[in-house]
């Protein structure tokens, strides 16, 4: 398999699949509510793989569940506009969420596993996924399976189509999970880190196959990952989140090599990577926050470097820091 | 067991030869049986103070060298020499207790190898305390210690698991086999599930440790950037047997073999 080349940014007119305005997510604790994700926006368009990166808690898994609308809407607030196509999911009724969830947007996690129904055979189940949207005939719907599965790259499909998950190795469930993630030809693909529990070589053949399949359909695909170097290689786009705020956007190549905020260029510098002997990478001091303990104001401040007087306190503004990028930081790099 | 007669400068902290392990798989409803060979005739050598690589693919064998050095597994075949002693004897089907092997082991999951309802203090003490013959007073001393020395404090020994972070937790865990002192330790993909700000924290620990101690440390794992980072040499394997070895950065900037080329080509790097 062949390593995909940098891709350049997506063409701005495409059209846009998603959209995230002030989006601020908050979940009942007790009494009170929790903000989770505090006043994200972006963009996402046809045929853009998107990327949003991020520590654990910081509001990354939460983003795409809200996309799906997976927790009630009395579980999960959704303040701000959150559209998928023409739907907004704020305030759409369950039953357009049903008709949306597969045929709009679709989604695969980290445990393919858990997704899937152990008596059931992959073509059984991706049938099934076909027929919740009422699509075909029995024979549509039969070669509409095998070119599902020969879109993820199985030599066999035929073979496949009448194995049970417990056949397939960890990659082979990864691949037959977004066979059926894309039964009903989604628009939009939400893939929650994919590949952290496959190995590396099964890691590089779920991205290609991701990397293609949206060159092939002009899938957009929102890639949620913590993993910087992988993201460097596919993403057109990256979002970088810390404590549920967006802290730098912009396309992958320009930040990664020149991040403004001072948090994506720490995540950076923990990258491991050759070092001379005696020298250390520096990391980022202290713990990511908790979110109990959230405030107003960059809450990257007290683990940063460059933070100055202003930095708490009020709410900082996304400001536009370079051509399609935008940085929440008083003092950016 | 009997003591090699080489110097001891001579004797390598570990010395691996010909291990060897297959596992006989039952038939079962969803598999035929057979023979997995996780590992035909492994051998190499651990240095003092030498951090050494394992990497390889899920299956390639790697985690099975490091259970069998620990005592969490047998050996078949071949045996394991510590400074010169054996401490696995596959051929006699023979092996020293693990407690008394001088070797510790750090987990992949910190979440799920501590006890929760145990304080810091019984967790990381619960060696000395099993191993006997040693006052309460003195093994809090010891765990007070060992806390200091991957960064936590005094008063984190009175308090439970799930109060630390992710990254603390696979702290409390390096605490636990460093207090028994071992000659060394074997991390089986131990930042693996770390967020990355976490995961080079505690790379930096294990390289501190190695420099205030004679300790040597073999490091499992399928990531090569922190083979990169953290090792001194690496061994890669493929199917149970060694395919490549050398310094690691020589083997990552010029890979001889095409299995340790497509691993590194599939990690992206930066």
């Amino acid at each position: 398999m062949h390593t995909a080349t940098l891709p350049a940014a997506a063409p701005q007119q495409a059209k846009v699949v998603a959209e995230a305005r002030n989006l601020t997510l908050s979940i009942p604790a007790g009494r009170e509510r929790l903000k989770v994700v505090d006043n994200v926006s972006f963009t996402i368009s046809e045929g853009e793989f998107f990327a949003l990166i991020g520590e654990s808690g910081s509001g990354k898994t939460m983003i795409a569940r809200a996309m799906m609308r997976l927790l009630p809407p009395r579980r999960m607030h959704i303040d701000g506009t959150l559209r998928i196509g023409g739907t907004d999911i704020g305030s759409a009724p369950e039953k357009a969420m049903q008709a949306m969830r597969g045929r709009d947007v679709s989604m695969i996690f980290q445990e393919p596993m858990t997704s899937l129904n152990p008596i059931m055979t992959i073509g059984q189940q991706i049938d099934e996924a076909i027929r919740v949207h009422g699509e075909g005939n029995a024979a549509a719907r039969r070669d509409k399976v095998q070119r599902l599965l020969t879109d993820v790259l199985f030599h066999d499909p035929k073979a496949v189509a009448m194995m049970f998950p417990h056949e397939l190795s960890g990659g082979m469930r990864q691949r037959a999970m977004i066979a059926m993630a894309l039964a009903n030809d989604p628009r939009l693909l939400i893939a929650d880190e994919p590949t952290t529990a496959l190995d590396v070589t099964t890691q590089h053949e779920i991205m290609e196959i991701l990397f293609r399949l949206r060159e092939r359909y002009n899938l957009a695909v929102l890639f949620i990952s913590h993993d910087l170097a992988l993201v460097y290689r596919y993403a057109d786009t990256l979002a970088v989140l810390y404590g549920g705020v967006l802290m730098e956007h912009g396309p992958t190549r320009a930040v990664v090599e020149k991040p403004s905020h001072p948090y994506t260029a720490a995540l950076l510098a923990c990258m491991p990577r050759f070092r001379e002997p005696g020298q250390r990478q520096a990391g980022i001091d202290g713990n990511v926050p908790r979110i109990t303990n959230w405030f107003d104001g960059c809450r990257f401040a007290p683990r940063c470097r460059r933070a100055g007087p202003g930095c708490t306190g009020t709410s900082i503004p996304l400001d536009p820091v370079g051509q399609d990028r935008t940085a929440r930081c008083l003092y950016p790099l | 067991m009997p003591l090699s007669a080489v110097t001891p400068a001579a004797v390598p902290a570990l010395d691996v030869r010909s291990l060897a392990k297959s596992y006989v798989r039952r038939r079962s409803f969803f598999q035929p049986g057979g023979v997995t060979h996780a590992l035909r005739s492994v051998s190499f050598a651990l240095a003092h103070n030498e951090i050494l690589g394992l990497v390889g693919e899920s299956g390639s064998g790697k985690s099975t060298i490091g259970k069998i050095i620990v005592g969490l597994e047998d050996a078949d075949a071949g045996t394991v020499a510590r400074d010169g002693t054996v401490i696995v004897d596959g051929d006699a089907g023979r092996s020293m207790p693990a407690a008394r092997r001088g070797v510790g082991m750090i987990f992949q999951d910190p979440y799920s190898a501590l006890n929760p309802r145990m304080t810091v203090l019984d967790i990381v003490g619960e060696g000395l305390r099993i191993a006997g013959g040693m006052a309460r007073s003195a093994i809090a001393d010891r765990v007070e210690v060992a806390l200091k020395n991957v960064g936590l404090q005094p008063e984190d020994a009175r308090r439970y698991p799930h109060q630390f972070s992710g990254g603390q937790r696979q702290r409390i865990g390096i605490a636990r086999s460093l207090v028994m002192e071992p000659r060394v330790l074997v991390a089986d993909e131990a930042v693996s599930s770390l967020d990355v700000s976490v995961q080079i924290q505690v790379l930096n620990l294990l390289l501190d440790i190695r420099e205030r101690t004679d300790m040597s440390l073999i490091f499992i794992t399928h990531n090569i950037s922190v083979v990169e980072y953290l090792c001194d040499r690496v061994i890669v394997l493929s199917r149970g047997e060694i395919v490549e070895e050398g310094a690691a950065r020589a083997v990552i900037e010029a890979p001889q073999h095409a299995y340790t080329r497509s691993l590194i080509e599939a990690v992206p790097r930066l």
